[in-house]
């Protein structure tokens, strides 16, 4: 027998003879999914609240430096809140890019002044030109690709991917490192929050990264030029 | 938060799928159910979007199989075969326990590979996708998962078409 036909007969299965599971488990799983919409109000709340202190606190310091003339002044102790002592973090949610109007030139500016310039042609029209990218954050897993505009829905119901990243994340403070699979080293960027109209708006700046290929070329390459846009809320 | 009917009966129908196929790649019965419904809670939490796909229940596998394969990288060692497979022997489905056991000894990739080609029936490409992968490297963990079936199992590898 070939080993194709026994894989078929055994594991090619009809889910609609199986046993549903009960109704306690669907109040489970509707239960968690609410906990888990109420720990992100909460943390989103928090940071708000935390941004607005620090700006109080900052304020007035910034002042005060420029009273005494530019000497060093000791900056403001740094909130001791993190994001992650109460088990999510303020950017555990499903993003999208914005439909942006960055052009070429836009991306391609972000490789200024790293030296890089030269492979940013090649990265910008294989993986991010005329894209939108799904960002997942949440449980420490972190999902990003990036899919052709456009491109419908097809298999599975996703888009046409260009790039397809998953791994891990770690948030500390407003930095969020990820350690991806398909890529050795590590990746940083800082994330900010920002109230567009009323929705949220996820900014990641490009800190560094420890990654040394990816899609044939320095992985800053991809992560700068990906970072460029900003993410908002699906839906 | 509210559960739109429409998820409720994808939940009943493919709850069960989801904990079989995700256990095709960690072989641990009760930690596949713990997986299932994580997948479950994502797919509420992004039901409005999700819920405008094609299948819906495509997504869900994809985000269970996903998190199987992480948890897979993670296992020091395997339960045992019984309990990877605690029904085996009341169900109704026709197990193949030789089968299932040879599995068990494919590395992870190699049987989410399996799993999503033979229980999800996707094409090659779509594998890789999954997978995170190039469709090459999908194409090599099939094949070398096949061959390695194939010599413990006694059977043969034959000419497989993708």
């Amino acid at each position: 027998m070939l080993i194709d036909d026994r894989l078929r007969a055994a594991l090619n299965w009809d889910p609609g003879n199986a046993p549903p599971p009960g109704p306690d488990l669907l109040d489970s799983i509707a239960g968690r999914a609410t906990r888990r919409r109420r720990v992100r109000v909460a943390v989103i709340g928090m940071t708000a609240a935390v941004a607005a202190a620090v700006i109080a606190v900052g304020g007035p310091w910034t002042m005060s430096r420029s009273e005494r003339g530019g000497e060093p002044v000791r900056p403001p102790n740094q909130s001791s809140w993190t994001p992650q002592s109460i088990g999510a973090t303020p950017i555990d949610q499903h993003w999208v890019s914005s439909n942006g109007r960055e052009s070429r030139a836009d991306r391609l500016a972000a490789l200024d002044g790293t030296g890089l310039q030269q492979y940013g042609p090649e990265i910008y029209a294989g993986y991010i030109a005329n894209t939108t990218t799904d960002l997942q954050f949440g449980s420490g897993d972190v999902d990003l690709s990036t899919s052709v505009v456009g491109s419908g829905t097809k298999g599975l119901g996703l888009g046409d991917h260009k790039a397809s990243l998953h791994g891990t994340y770690t948030v500390r403070g407003h930095t969020v490192q990820m350690r991806l699979e398909e890529v050795a080293g590590t990746t940083t960027f800082r994330w900010r929050l920002v109230d567009d109209q009323g929705s949220q708006r996820l900014e990641l700046t490009f800190v560094s990264t420890t990654s040394r290929t990816l899609y044939a070329a320095p992985a800053e390459v991809f992560f700068r030029l990906w970072s460029v846009r900003p993410f908002y809320l699906w839906g | 938060m509210e559960t739109p009917e429409e998820f409720t009966w994808l939940f009943r129908r493919e709850y069960t799928a989801v904990v079989w196929s995700a256990n095709l790649v960690l072989h641990d019965y009760a930690r596949s159910e713990e997986i299932a419904q994580d997948a479950f809670v994502r797919l509420l939490e992004n039901w409005r979007k999700v819920s405008r796909y094609d299948r819906p229940g495509g997504w869900v596998r994809r985000v269970a199989l996903r998190l199987a394969v992480r948890a897979a990288k993670r296992q020091s060692r395997l339960v045992s075969l019984d309990e990877a497979w605690p029904n085996a022997k009341e169900d109704k489905r026709p197990f193949d326990l030789d089968l299932l056991a040879a599995i068990r000894q494919l590395p992870p990739r190699q049987r989410a590979a399996v799993a999503l080609h033979y229980v999800e029936d996707l094409p090659v490409n779509e594998v890789a996708d999954v997978l995170g992968c190039s469709v090459s490297t999908a194409s090599v963990h099939l094949h070398r998962a096949r061959g390695k079936l194939a010599e413990l199992l006694k059977e043969e590898v034959g000419s497989n078409a993708d």
